[in-house]
């Protein structure tokens, strides 16, 4: 902020510097002009348009008695200049002759006019251009910016357009822009008068904003829609999508939800709306929408306790991130009810690159990345293992383990450090190929890339390649057709994680944390794992294997028609399928290979979908001031989804894994599933403008789905939204300060989809019975009834915006303050046992978001050096209003069930007043430091002992229940926010981005068996939590005492594992250097750069990193951080080249 | 060109398409509910839930509430020491088990008359979903008193929410269930053997006997004398359709009626069994096979259920010791009964011998002392693991009904003849032993008793005869103690006080058992929250506005 105030100050100094010329210039004008007065008596009349000088002197000559008198040195009689007198007295002729010339005249006597380098310009090294700026319609363009290229010179054009600009070279470059034209390069040559016409501008890439359907002028736009362009982003680690827009849009707030290479990100645009529904947005590629889950690129579909825990991969892993032009994204109602069933969590609209009418341009770049695990969490060494052991069991009045000697031997032999034998410092290899050209009917791209990333945890691995393909050819005048094509393949050799059950040998990562000093992690050999170990994670990483390969292909073929000027007839039609495979095998020595005697897992998915788009286009201005841009269409699409899964164990040899189920000795009954649903819409839109100043735009969409009950299928999303250029009006005084000034104010409502395909139909489940005694056989059963009653679950969204272009256009400032309420929640609510069934599907409650976002990106400086700062923040309040009849609803509930821990019950709770996803659990009161104080408090059935945890009696009955249960804790920010900045000079680029999300809590689980102290989970501890455990009266109030027996922190999940997960991270820093190359090299461009990701952290946090959601997109089940691979510190360098 | 492209777009336009659902790999009530064979597969899925969600995990809360099994393992010693409270899960699972019974059976009861299929085998499928419907709520009225009444399959028109009636209204539909399905059911005799272990018309007929037994103690304890005469007299006359049907027998002996080799011959004297088979697919939890053997036998006794490669049990209770003493002393002085159901004495998994209470170590042994008896009803050696065994449930025994019959006599006529004749029939078979050597004990009952006298006798002999079937604490809370309260209320507050709280202590030298007689954790004074289950919070009252009261004593 200082910086922008100190901007602000050496702008005003500048613009004083300007009046003082003017003022002088003025004068001295004013001086010449008064001297003349005295003489000239004949009248001339001449109308002479950009005639060389030296040419109208010699017509004056002729019409009058007047003689001129001067050296060809210093007058160059072949610049041109307009003159246009009548009547006009000599002086006055010679004033506006002269206008801007360095010259003077004098009148010596009657007839003889000596023209002379003016005696001021002498000692000025500074030339001067000046003229006039019209417009296509030749009226005068006030306001419009004129600088010289290369230098800091620039003016504006006054209320009659005209300037004059002070330039450094006779042979200046001048840049004349203004808003609403294009910007206009001219060389002056050596001319000191230069008038300029501007052209307004036709729609260009940079005023353009792409909307759901179409594109809309942003001066246009009324709706919330945030732009992203995406370019330069070879030099960053990115590899999805997602990762490049975290922390750089206003409202919308992603966590990485595990570090693993493929994992996906959590999206939340403007706060959580769903309960049990996906939070993820409609991803729209290309005017497509494709479809994503996870489970298409790592299907899931056996039951077993390893598949079902485990974070979800990223869907978005398929397109490339370097084939992207630019990203909007569609935040209020108002833009994406063009969506409606579908966007009610935002939509992403990503438009890829295309070919631009020029040379064929080949670029190639490739980057190399060093990843690393960025912290360590201590665990204890053997000695202190040992020391707490021994405190353990004496606290438990017990004979301790180890003697004094037993410790120094074991210290010396087994001194293990689990995470360094779990973590590798890992490579990656990025490269991009890509071809585009064209010709003024025919413009193409093709692009290829190839990347392999290494991950941090040993013999993890993903790898993935994709082609894509884009073409765009004129066939007649009126019509257009294009085509893209993408195909991607990628390997995702995946270790084994969990973000639930906990289990060490479900998950490396607990493996690594809970292993403890003096277990041997290897065999005999030193090579193999030690199988002995239960659960060993070595044996997971050098044994296991858990790989999903997985094939996109999205195809998208659009035909455009012109019928009369201004309506375009727009057919898009494609398919888009991903099919995949997930191999995994858990050996002996895994927890559930030693069940199963060694388990394969196999799943298969194979989903597509087709889509036809019929859209009718209108856009054009009528009658100079009124421009209507509307669409109508009819869209249908329609979504298959197959899968296999099944389990193989019993394996008399591990020897093949994976590759030969026959060598297994059973295999459960395979699943298989085969799911189609389809959505018919209708869709329209006006967006109509009025003299630039007030815009108006209606949209609806109805749409009707398979999955709801006949009678239930459709629903219209309706919008409209209003928009005031305030700066267009006559009133608004023009000016530098304010230039842009738009307020903006919209309604809308959007839908969420995620209603279970069968949802409106009974389901009959089939079920194992015994029959004839001992025969076993399949039976039915009803599982679920249809709810004839389901209908979408609808978020109305109200948003007032304002934008502004400050400070020269330096700076530009947008403001947005939201409320959305999600109405009819699609609830699976729980049912009454009474009823027969579990739950059902329905719609009930609801929530409420309301935020504020502010983005500001200001041009700080522009010299040789710039530097540009692009900012956002965003503050978003969630809040459940109602759950209908449920007073709550719980999350996921297995967090630790597996194992010896056994917490088994669930973090996150919606309540009716409190943020989706609230963690739910009891508070502590710190530590009982003796038995008078446990006598004095509420009775606790665990009957706890001084050194145990003090539990809170929240409902004051006395004792300590399940009913002190309370909400402990919000997963969501307060705010989040994200700055870049970049600076060039010459040929460098630097560029760091700092991000933050403040005020979130994140539910530590790593710590329920680490910090427990109780010898009983046969586990590590962490270091913290025993070098400051309670030791008698007064020596500890938050950890607890070592114990060797009793329930893990008492089966309670407390406010102890709630931590602020605020977080400031510097999460890039890029240095780029664009190599000088002569011109007549084979290369035309080449670019070296170094960055560095997630290079700090500012965060008080005990686990690895506290920016984690294991548990992905739902909002019910947000901020826990258990057995997930944390985010990675890369350094990466590479070069970028344009051949 | 252009007039091909104006076609071929107005072609697209008109494209319009069906949003019908069509669900391929889901079945519906549609495609899942068309021939004889999706109705029997519907039939025989409601048996399966029977199994699995009722007497498969879920048994416990009316297994270990009275005074004759007590638990010593976290998580169900709440049962037996009666600290149980709403929030229970496994209360909760048993409702949600016992209500999923009923809306199968009103699934298919609502369906059947739509379809076109045999229409002999469409009255039995009625009268079998009957049944079941009748069994659930025999069941739940006796575990949670009233309770909701569903007589049609819960859809999205009906409210998912309905209130508890009275126990009268729930037993007036048990009732008019068992009627309707005593009219079509198979006779035992008939009954083909792929239905084997389904409902029967003597089911039918031993149900309404118990069901009239239970109402009419109900209406005597809350002193509606005349009206439980007349549900007495139903019962007794139920009991003798069973008896004169000539489809049922006793057992010859005690030992083969639990000797899981011959599980299908004991079907002569069961009415109606849950069945449990070894499931080589499944492990533990989620088999179909049984755990009553796993949860009843000590950890070192092999090759009797199936935990570990010694096949041993994995105890979760054990025989209160007051219990043990009683039932195998007095008239039970070595009767077989209390031999072959109470595990006292074994070679352990260390080739040793174990010995419990009231045994002594033989003089100069060592014999390794455990405290309080096991239950040794359920024995299956090859049970795959300790939840994974052969064992079946038997719901219903002919035993009963002859016991019951006595019962009813008492209670219409007194300690008449036919009284004594039915109730000496069970010693008579107790007598017969394992078989192979006839015993002098359980002697007949002696005559001349009160009627007070003889329902006393009536408890005891019901009390060894069904230990271990779940059938104790509803005995307990269904009779009329002599001093008018139930039978729970007089066994806690009267009969336990007369022994030594605490468990028994050996005394090596003196080879004797000190200390005391019970485990008094599990025996504590009466209250009246014993006699029901609570209604569970998180499967009902927390979801069920409308669900009404608690049961009292619970809040």
């Amino acid at each position: 902020m200082e910086k922008i105030q100190f901007l602000t100050k050496l702008l005003f100094v500048r613009n004083k510097t300007l009046l003082v010329m003017k003022i002088f210039t003025f004068l001295f004008l004013l001086a010449m002009q008064v001297s003349a007065k005295n003489y000239g008596q004949e009248t001339i009349t001449i109308n002479s348009d950009l005639a060389p000088i030296g040419k109208i002197l010699k017509d004056i000559e002729k019409q009058t008695k007047y003689h001129f008198y001067f050296s060809n040195d210093e007058v160059n009689v072949a610049t041109k200049v307009s003159l246009v007198v009548n009547d006009a007295s000599i002086s006055k002729v010679m004033d506006i002759l002269l206008f801007n010339l360095p010259l003077e005249w004098k009148l010596l006597d009657d007839k003889m006019v000596v023209i002379s380098t003016k005696k001021n310009y002498a000692i000025n090294i500074d030339e001067f251009i000046s003229g006039i700026v019209l417009d296509d319609r030749g009226l005068p363009i006030e306001g419009a910016t004129i600088s010289e290229k290369g230098t800091e010179n620039k003016t504006v054009t006054n209320k009659n357009g005209e300037y004059k600009l002070k330039v450094k070279d006779a042979k200046a470059i001048l840049i004349i822009s203004h808003i609403g034209y294009n910007d206009q390069i001219i060389y002056s040559k050596n001319q000191k008068v230069l008038n300029i016409t501007l052209n307004p501008t036709t729609q260009t890439l940079d005023d353009v904003v792409v909307i759901g359907y179409g594109t809309v002028k942003k001066s246009d736009l009324t709706g919330s829609v945030a732009k992203l362009k995406v370019e330069g982003n070879e030099d960053k680690p990115i590899t999805t999508v997602d990762q490049f827009l975290q922390g750089r849009v206003a409202g919308v707030q992603l966590t990485q939800n595990s570090g693993a290479p493929g994992s996906g990100m959590s999206f939340l645009i403007r706060g959580a709306s769903s309960v049990s529904g996906s939070n993820q947005p409609l991803f729209v590629v290309d005017g497509y929408p494709v479809e994503t889950s996870d489970q298409n690129l790592s299907p899931r579909t056996s039951a077993d306790f390893l598949s079902s825990s485990v974070p979800s991969t990223n869907p978005l892993a398929a397109i490339n991130p370097n084939d992207i032009e630019s990203i909007e994204i569609l935040k209020d109602a108002s833009s994406t009810a063009i969506y409606g069933s579908r966007g009610a969590n935002g939509v992403v609209m990503i438009t890829t690159k295309k070919g631009k009418s020029k040379k064929d341009q080949i670029s190639y770049s490739i980057r190399g990345d060093y990843s690393k695990l960025p912290k360590k969490i201590e665990v204890l060494r053997t000695p202190d293992y040992i020391d707490y052991i021994n405190e353990a069991r004496i606290n438990g009045g017990l004979n301790p383990t180890y003697t004094a000697r037993q410790k120094d031997s074991l210290s010396s032999v087994s001194n293990y450090f689990w995470q360094d034998l779990v973590y590798q410092p890992a490579l990656s290899l990025d490269n991009q190929l890509s071809i585009s050209g064209g010709e003024e009917k025919t413009k193409y791209t093709l692009s290829a890339n190839y990347r392999k990333v290494q991950g941090i945890v040993k013999n993890s691995e993903f790898s993935t390649g994709s082609v894509r393909m884009s073409l765009e050819r004129q066939v007649l005048k009126a019509l257009k057709l294009s085509g893209q094509f993408t195909a991607n393949l990628n390997v995702n050799k995946a270790a084994q994680q969990s973000n639930g059950n906990g289990e060490p040998s479900g998950s490396v990562i607990t493996g690594a944390l809970n292993f403890t000093p003096l277990t041997d992690p290897y065999a005999a050999n030193d090579i193999d794992p030690n199988l002995n170990a239960s659960g060993n994670p070595l044996t997971l990483i050098s044994k296991g294997k858990n790989v999903s390969r997985a094939q996109f292909f999205l195809l998208n073929l659009k035909a455009e028609y012109k019928i009369i000027d201004g309506l375009t007839f727009l057919l898009n039609a494609g398919g888009n399928s991903t099919t995949s495979v997930r191999n995994v095998f858990l050996p002996r020595g895994t927890y559930q290979g030693t069940v199963s005697n060694g388990l394969a897992v196999r799943s298969e998915s194979e989903n597509y979908n087709y889509l036809i788009e019929n859209t009718l286009n209108y856009n054009k201005t009528l009658c100079k001031k009124h421009r209507v841009n509307a669409i109508a269409g009819y869209t249908f699409q329609q979504f298959t989804g197959k899968s296999l899964g099944f389990q193989v164990s019993n394996f008399t040899t591990e020897a093949l894994n994976y590759n030969n189920l026959s060598l297994g000795g059973a295999s459960t009954i395979p699943t298989s599933t085969y799911q189609v649903s389809g959505l018919s819409s209708y869709l329209g839109r006006i967006n109509y403008t009025y003299d630039n100043r007030y815009l108006i735009t209606l949209t609806g969409r109805a749409d009707g789905s398979t999955r709801l009950a006949a009678g239930k299928k459709w629903a219209f999303f309706p919008a409209i939204a209003t928009g005031w250029n305030l700066h267009n009006e006559h009133f608004f005084p023009k000016n530098d300060w304010v230039s842009e000034l738009k307020l903006r104010a919209s309604w809308g409502q959007s839908g969420n989809q995620s209603i279970g395909v069968g949802s409106s139909l009974d389901r009959i489940s089939y079920i194992r019975t015994i029959v004839n005694g001992s025969n076993i056989a399949t039976a039915f059963s009803p599982s679920s009834f249809g709810n004839e009653n389901l209908k979408w679950e609808i978020t109305s969204n109200i948003n007032l915006g304002i934008d502004a272009t400050l400070m020269n256009k330096r700076v530009t400032f947008s403001a947005e303050i939201y409320r959305r309420l999600t109405k009819d929640l699609l609830i699976v609510i729980a049912l009454p046992g009474s009823t027969g069934y579990n739950s059902i599907a329905t719609n009930a409650g609801s929530v409420e978001n309301k935020g504020l976002e502010f983005t500001l990106n200001a041009k700080v400086l522009n010299k040789k050096l710039t530097w540009n700062i692009s900012s956002n923040i965003s503050f978003n309040r969630n809040k459940v209003l109602s759950l209908g009849n449920n007073a709550q609803i719980f999350g996921a509930g297995g967090y630790w069930s597996v194992g010896s821990v056994g917490l088994n019950q669930p973090l996150n709770i919606a309540m009716t007043g409190y943020p989706i996803g609230s963690f739910y659990g009891y508070k502590r009161e710190g530590i009982y430091q003796n038995n008078t104080e446990i006598v004095k408090s509420p009775i606790d059935p665990i009957k706890p002992q001084p050194g145990d945890i003090k539990y809170k009696d929240v409902n004051s009955d006395g004792k300590i229940t399940t009913d002190d249960r309370t909400v402990i804790g919000n997963p969501f920010p307060k705010y989040t926010f994200g700055i870049t900045n970049d600076f060039s000079y010459k040929g460098f680029t630097f560029s760091f981005f700092i991000m933050g999300n403040i005020g979130q809590d994140v539910a530590n689980m790593n710590r329920f068996p680490l910090d427990a102290l109780i010898t009983t989970t046969g586990y590590n501890i962490r270091k913290e939590a025993w070098d400051n455990r309670w030791r008698g009266e007064g020596t500890s109030n938050y950890y607890p005492a070592p114990r060797a027996t009793g329930v893990i922190f008492s089966n309670r999940f407390s406010d102890f594992f709630i931590e602020d997960g605020s977080f400031v991270r510097l999460k890039n820093l890029t240095l780029a250097y664009q190599v000088p190359l002569k011109k007549s090299l084979f290369v035309k461009n080449a670019k070296v750069f170094v960055s560095a990701t997630n290079l700090f952290t500012l965060a008080n946090y005990k686990g690895y990193d506290p920016e984690v959601s294991s548990q992905g997109n739902s909002a019910l089940n947000a901020g826990v951080d258990i057995g997930v691979i944390p985010q990675y510190k890369t350094y990466s360098a590479g070069v970028n080249l344009i051949f | 060109m252009k007039k091909y492209l104006i076609i071929v777009f107005s072609l697209l336009l008109g494209l319009s398409c069906s949003v019908k659902e069509v669900i391929y790999d889901t079945l519906t009530s549609d495609n899942s509910f068309q021939n004889q064979t999706d109705v029997v597969a519907f039939v025989n899925g409601t048996y399966s839930t029977l199994n699995i969600e009722c007497y498969k995990n879920n048994y416990l809360p009316f297994f270990l509430t009275a005074d004759d099994i007590y638990s010593f393992q976290p998580g169900t010693q709440i049962f037996s020491n009666k600290s149980h409270d709403a929030t229970n899960a496994t209360t909760g699972s048993l409702w949600r088990g016992f209500f999923k019974v009923v809306n199968q059976a009103n699934f298919v009861l609502d369906k059947i008359d739509g379809i076109d299929i045999d229409s002999a085998f469409k009255v039995r499928t009625k009268c079998e979903m009957k049944f079941l419907r009748a069994f659930a709520y025999f069941n739940l009225v006796r575990i949670w008193g009233p309770v909701p009444l569903r007589t049609t399959a819960t859809n999205s028109n009906k409210s998912y929410y309905f209130p508890r009636v009275s126990i009268d209204s729930v037993y007036s539909q048990i009732f008019v269930d068992l009627l309707e399905a005593k009219k079509s059911l198979y006779n035992k005799i008939a009954q083909p053997s792929t239905e084997f272990n389904h409902a029967t018309k003597g089911a039918a007929f031993g149900y309404l006997a118990k069901a009239y037994q239970a109402y009419g103690n109900y209406l005597d304890i809350n002193e509606n004398t005349q009206m439980a005469l007349q549900q007495y007299q139903l019962s007794e006359d139920y009991c003798d359709s069973v008896l004169l049907s000539g489809q049922y027998s006793l057992a010859s002996n005690v030992k083969d009626l639990f000797d899981v080799a011959k599980e299908r011959d004991a079907y002569s004297e069961v009415l109606f069994g849950i069945a449990f088979t070894r499931d080589a697919q499944v492990a533990s939890a989620g088999s179909l096979g049984s755990q009553f053997a796993g949860f009843s036998l000590p950890g070192n006794m092999p090759n009797v259920a199936g935990a570990g490669v010694n096949k041993t049990g994995v105890a979760q209770y054990r025989m209160q010791p007051w219990f043990v003493e009683k039932y195998t002393s007095g008239d039970f002085l070595n009767d077989f009964r209390g031999e072959r159901f109470f595990a006292t004495n074994w070679t352990n998994t260390s080739k040793g011998k174990s010995i419990t209470f009231p045994l002594v170590r033989s003089v100069g042994g060592n014999e390794t002392v455990e405290t309080a008896p096991y239950l040794l009803k359920y024995i299956d050696g090859q049970a795959l693991d300790s939840r994974n065994g052969e064992n079946d449930f038997f719901a219903l025994r002919l035993a009963d009904i002859i016991l019951t019959k006595a019962e009813m006599e008492n209670e219409i006529n007194g300690a008449s003849n036919v009284a004594y004749t039915e109730f000496n029939k069970i010693r008579t078979r107790a007598r017969a032993a394992d078989g192979i050597t006839s015993r002098t004990s359980p002697l007949p009952l002696k005559a001349g008793l009160s009627k007070e006298a003889f329902r006393l006798a009536i408890v005891d002999e019901r009390a060894l005869e069904f230990v271990g079937e779940g059938l104790r604490w509803f005995d307990l809370c269904r009779m009329k103690s002599p001093n008018g309260t139930t039978m729970l209320e007089y066994q806690l507050n009267t009969v336990i006080p007369t022994y030594t709280p605490g468990l028994p202590i050996y005394n090596n030298s003196s080879r004797s058992w000190g200390g005391g007689r019970t485990d008094s954790l599990s025996l504590p004074p009466f209250q009246i929250k014993f006699l029901l289950m609570p209604i569970p919070l998180n499967a009902e009252i927390s979801l069920n506005p409308n669900i009404g009261s608690q049961n009292p004593g619970y809040n």
